[in-house]
């Protein structure tokens, strides 16, 4: 009996800890976790966490210190530029480790090691785009460059000295996310830098619709389709003011027009990308000339606007010694400053938006899949084996082939032929040709502009810039402004790209790119600034053809036209800019739509309040304004029953977007066809009609809301902006901020996306910089640094940015300091 | 008093046990080895002592540090796991593991009783 109890006494605690000392499914290991001193209490920051302190790391040769000021912002100080980029690692990794593992894992489609099988798909989509593939090419290129690649291996030798070269750190120390997720930090390799380069183009290209486009083609007839989706239009305020002249032209292109892919693509042939949310990624960048400014010193402004999370995809960082001395935003994962400035010059970055992946059709000779057809020869395909282990699963083995053209993404694309049907069904393979594939390494680029002085200098850093494309806006100290879109272009015939290619013909096949010199550029246009918000580079007079899945066309024209009005700009104003949320949409959308409803005010209809709201609306999506949320609704509401027939289960679609969309309803006769809603076969409707449907069931929507509660109807809780934590752990985000702007509106915070870095550089002398971004330095759920900036954000507040001279400046506003000795 | 010495100084032990050791289970083997030693007169007041020693060292660790924190991240921890607050959070994790620290407290009882 005693025994019995004796057993029963140490048999429970063995199986409760056996237990919670390890983790089950998605259920980490409790036991570990709650241990008030290793445990997630660890991960407490407390006032001892901010203590100077020394690191001996003599046995890598690098000497320098790191003064954290009062926002935990890093100013990095070294002897030389081993040291620099050392420190920049390792400062980095010591507030952000869990966000580079995490990042590059999901770059690398690595991610079901983590998750397990529910990622397995993603991982896929990853390694058939050839994200590793990519990576390795860009490391092969950095190694061509010594500067370049010490600089990479410094950073990298920098993040491991903090891991500890055997991964010394004990449980106590993971960020918070590994023991949740229950796994061990990795060591860092330049390859991780450069798959983190190669994330961000995934993020700024990685999609297209030229399947969609092709389908489209052959639904609508060519006039409509031309008006819905046009290369050009008439109103699209351009980067490149009008003013220039191209004095080039082509070398050899041809005048030959692209021939429509004869197939149908079914939905099937998207299954990745299906998973995706349709491309929100935007920035607004714009330099002002001295004489445009209240103290003749030019002003440059960025704001990237990014997927928004927690930790944030930037963290700011000043870098000094070596002749260099630049603040800004840098990607953790990647030395250097992205975004920034130093004492002479200023630079920001807005994404291109030019399409720069193509699809091309392949026909394999045998089932083999060894060779395919070009020209009328047959040409050898590559194989490349993707290895994807999966927690708690078996390992997925994935023979990804290669054309020259790219990877073989989709091995067997469903497709039907000419009709709308998929009943007539072929299996075809189809190639991804991304220029994010090329041979390049941009860091070099950043490299070069962290310690550049003028013009001369930003022509030849952003040289070396090929993916993803971007407009590189630039001020200077001695008066330059400029802005160039960067990047490695193909040289198109009119057409190319924008739908799918067939493959087999070789006069689809990139056959040389634009050089370098005649990408759209100008520097210091008359209109006395540089400007742009991802809209057409240039007007139709450029020589070359291109094209996009979506230009910006709004956000632009507010820009052009603040500025051009602006004299003697202040920074305030510049503020007031970044923070403009005025909805040209609307006001353009609502000059169509309130003329064409019967006027519910004349017959007393309870819906009177509505359309009066509207019709004195003063088109601000300001937070807390209720005028925003009613035309939101009914936008949405009639944009999704006028586009009713680009919506198929079994068909790829895209819908025209918004500027097109009002375009065709000032445009196209009222009873067009496409006005029709598919779905009432016996009854015809006119654009009128859907206005009328789309205005009633907003009046609904909003009454039903307001039933729950009033305070819905504010714009920013219905548009509820979240700040997710990267893993999408609720109790880590911010949720609901209250911050107006929207999609298309030059603050372009919609409920995912938004300025991810709010910045305004002043080039007097000292520099008079400001920016905050919606986060915080620390990437610990456990720091009170974690989240700070983001109410400051929404509000928004700016930070003064510190570029200090000398280290002795530095120390004097330390919260603590860090010396490498 | 002997009874409280023991326990002073089995929860001194267990915190220093938690504190410089990374096993987090090390309580148990703390509440043991207390009670083997000190001899309790019932099992009940063995188990109860162990349970003392244990959510007492605990909570303890919890509180010093949850205050240095201004309780950032324990809100977070209890949003997480669906507890009303981080003090609920606290009490749990502690009375669990007093349970278990109990329950081995008791098997010293046992053993001592021959």
């Amino acid at each position: 009996m005693r025994y019995l109890k004796i057993g029963i006494c140490l048999l429970i605690p063995f199986i409760a800890i056996f237990c919670l000392n390890r983790g089950f499914g998605s259920l980490p290991p409790l036991g570990k976790i709650m241990d008030p001193v290793n445990g997630f209490m660890a991960n407490a920051e407390t006032a001892g966490d901010l203590k100077d302190y020394e690191v001996d790391f003599s046995k890598y040769n690098v000497a320098g210190s790191v003064y954290l000021d009062d926002r935990l912002v890093p100013h990095v100080f070294g002897a030389d530029e081993k040291s620099i980029y050392f420190i920049q690692g390792y400062i980095t990794a010591k507030y952000r480790l869990w966000q580079m593992d995490i990042q590059t894992r999901a770059a690398a489609g690595r991610l079901s090691e983590i998750f397990g099988e529910k990622f397995i798909a993603y991982d896929l989509e990853q390694r058939r785009k050839g994200m590793i593939y990519a990576a390795e090419k860009t490391v092969t290129e950095m190694q061509k460059d010594k500067a370049m690649f010490n600089s990479v291996d410094a950073y990298t030798q920098g993040v491991n000295a903090f891991i500890g070269e055997q991964n010394e750190m004990t449980y106590a120390e993971y960020p918070i996310e590994f023991k949740l997720l229950n796994y061990e930090p990795e060591a860092w390799t330049p390859l991780k830098s450069a798959l983190m380069m190669k994330y961000m183009a995934s993020t700024l290209t990685g999609f297209d619709d030229d399947i969609e486009m092709t389908n489209l083609q052959k639904l609508l007839n060519e006039s409509d389709f031309n008006a819905l989706f046009p290369d050009y239009s008439d109103s699209l305020d351009p980067i490149i003011p009008t003013e220039k002249v191209y004095e080039f032209s082509p070398d050899s292109l041809t005048t030959n027009v692209a021939s429509i892919h004869n197939h149908y693509f079914n939905k099937v042939v998207d299954i990745f990308e299906s998973q995706h949310e349709k491309n929100q990624v935007g920035s607004n960048n714009w330099a002002l000339a001295g004489s445009k400014t209240k103290n003749g010193n030019p002003i440059l402004c960025n704001d990237p606007h990014l997927q928004l999370n927690l930790p944030s995809l930037w963290f700011e960082i000043q870098l000094n010694g070596a002749g260099i001395n630049c603040y800004g935003a840098s990607l953790p994962g990647t030395p250097t400053v992205v975004i920034g400035f130093n004492e002479k010059i200023a630079w920001g970055v807005t994404n291109a938006q030019v399409d720069v992946r193509d699809w091309y059709t392949i026909k394999f000779k045998d089932n083999t899949k060894s060779n395919y057809k070009y020209g009328d020869a047959w040409r050898a395909t590559t194989q490349r084996i993707e290895t994807i282990n999966v927690k708690g699963g078996d390992t997925v083995i994935d023979t990804v082939i290669y054309t020259h053209y790219g990877p073989i993404v989709y091995e067997e694309a469903v497709v039907a032929n000419g009709k709308n049907t998929p009943q007539s069904v072929a299996r075809i393979g189809m190639a991804m040709r991304w220029m994010a594939h090329e041979s390049s390494a941009e860091l070099k680029t950043f490299y070069l502009l962290n310690r550049a002085e003028n013009y001369a200098d930003y022509r030849e850093a952003i040289n070396y810039f090929s993916c993803p494309a971007q407009n590189f806006i630039f001020a200077a100290h001695d008066g330059d402004i400029a802005i160039t879109q960067q990047g490695k272009f193909p040289i198109k015939y009119k057409g190319q790209g924008k739908g799918v290619l067939d493959g087999s013909n070789p006069f689809n096949d990139y056959k040389t790119f634009i050089p370098a010199e005649q990408n759209p550029t100008i520097k210091n246009p008359s209109r006395g600034f540089c400007a742009s918000a991802n809209q057409h580079p240039t007007d139709s007079t450029y020589p070359y053809y291109y094209t996009s899945y979506d230009f910006e066309y709004y956000r632009n024209r507010i820009i052009n036209t603040t500025l051009t009005a602006l004299n003697a700009a202040t920074i305030d104003d510049m503020k007031a800019l970044q923070q403009n949320n005025y909805n040209l949409t609307a006001k353009e959308a609502l000059a169509v739509m309130l003329p064409l409803i019967n006027n519910p005010c004349r017959t007393q209809n309870a819906t009177c309040d509505k359309y009066k709201a509207l019709q004195e609306w003063d088109f601000m999506n300001d937070a807390n304004a209720i005028t925003p949320t009613y035309f939101q609704i009914w936008w949405d509401t009639l944009y999704n029953i006028i586009w009713d027939e680009m919506v198929s289960d079994e068909i790829a679609f895209t819908k025209p977007n918004n500027y097109f969309t009002i375009s065709a309803m000032r445009n196209f006769s009222h009873d067009h066809v496409l006005f029709d809603i598919l779905a009432t076969n016996d009854k015809k409707e006119t654009l009128s009609d859907l206005i009328q449907i789309s205005f009633n069931v907003m009046a609904k929507t909003v009454d039903s809301l307001a039933l729950i509660d009033e305070a819905q109807l504010t714009w920013y809780s219905h548009k509820h902006t979240n700040i997710m934590h990267i893993s999408q752990i609720p109790a880590f985000s911010r949720l609901a901020i209250n911050n107006g702007g929207y999609k298309n509106i030059v603050n372009a915070t919609s409920e995912t996306h938004g300025p991810s870095w709010r910045m305004i550089v002043e080039l007097s002398s000292p520099v008079n910089a400001f920016g905050v971004y919606p986060g915080g330095q620390s990437g610990n759920p456990g720091s009170k640094y974690f989240n700070n900036f983001v109410d400051d954000w929404a509000a928004g507040k700016y930070y003064p940015l510190y570029l200090f001279q000398d280290a002795a400046a530095a120390e004097k506003t330390a919260l603590f300091t860090i010396s490498f000795i | 008093m002997k009874i409280v010495i023991s326990i002073v100084a089995g929860i001194i032990i267990c915190l220093l046990a938690q504190l410089y050791l990374p096993i987090w289970w090390i309580f148990v083997a703390v509440t043991f080895a207390v009670s083997y030693f000190a001899h309790y007169k019932t099992s009940g007041k063995s188990f109860l002592y162990g349970f003392i020693t244990v959510v007492i060292s605990w909570l303890s660790l919890y509180l010093f540090k949850d205050t240095a924190n201004a309780s950032i991240m324990s809100d977070k921890m209890a949003t997480l796991f669906s507890v009303k607050s981080n003090y609920w959070l606290f009490g749990i994790a502690s009375v669990v593991m007093g349970v278990l620290g109990g329950l081995t407290s008791m098997a010293a009882w046992f053993i001592n009783k021959k």
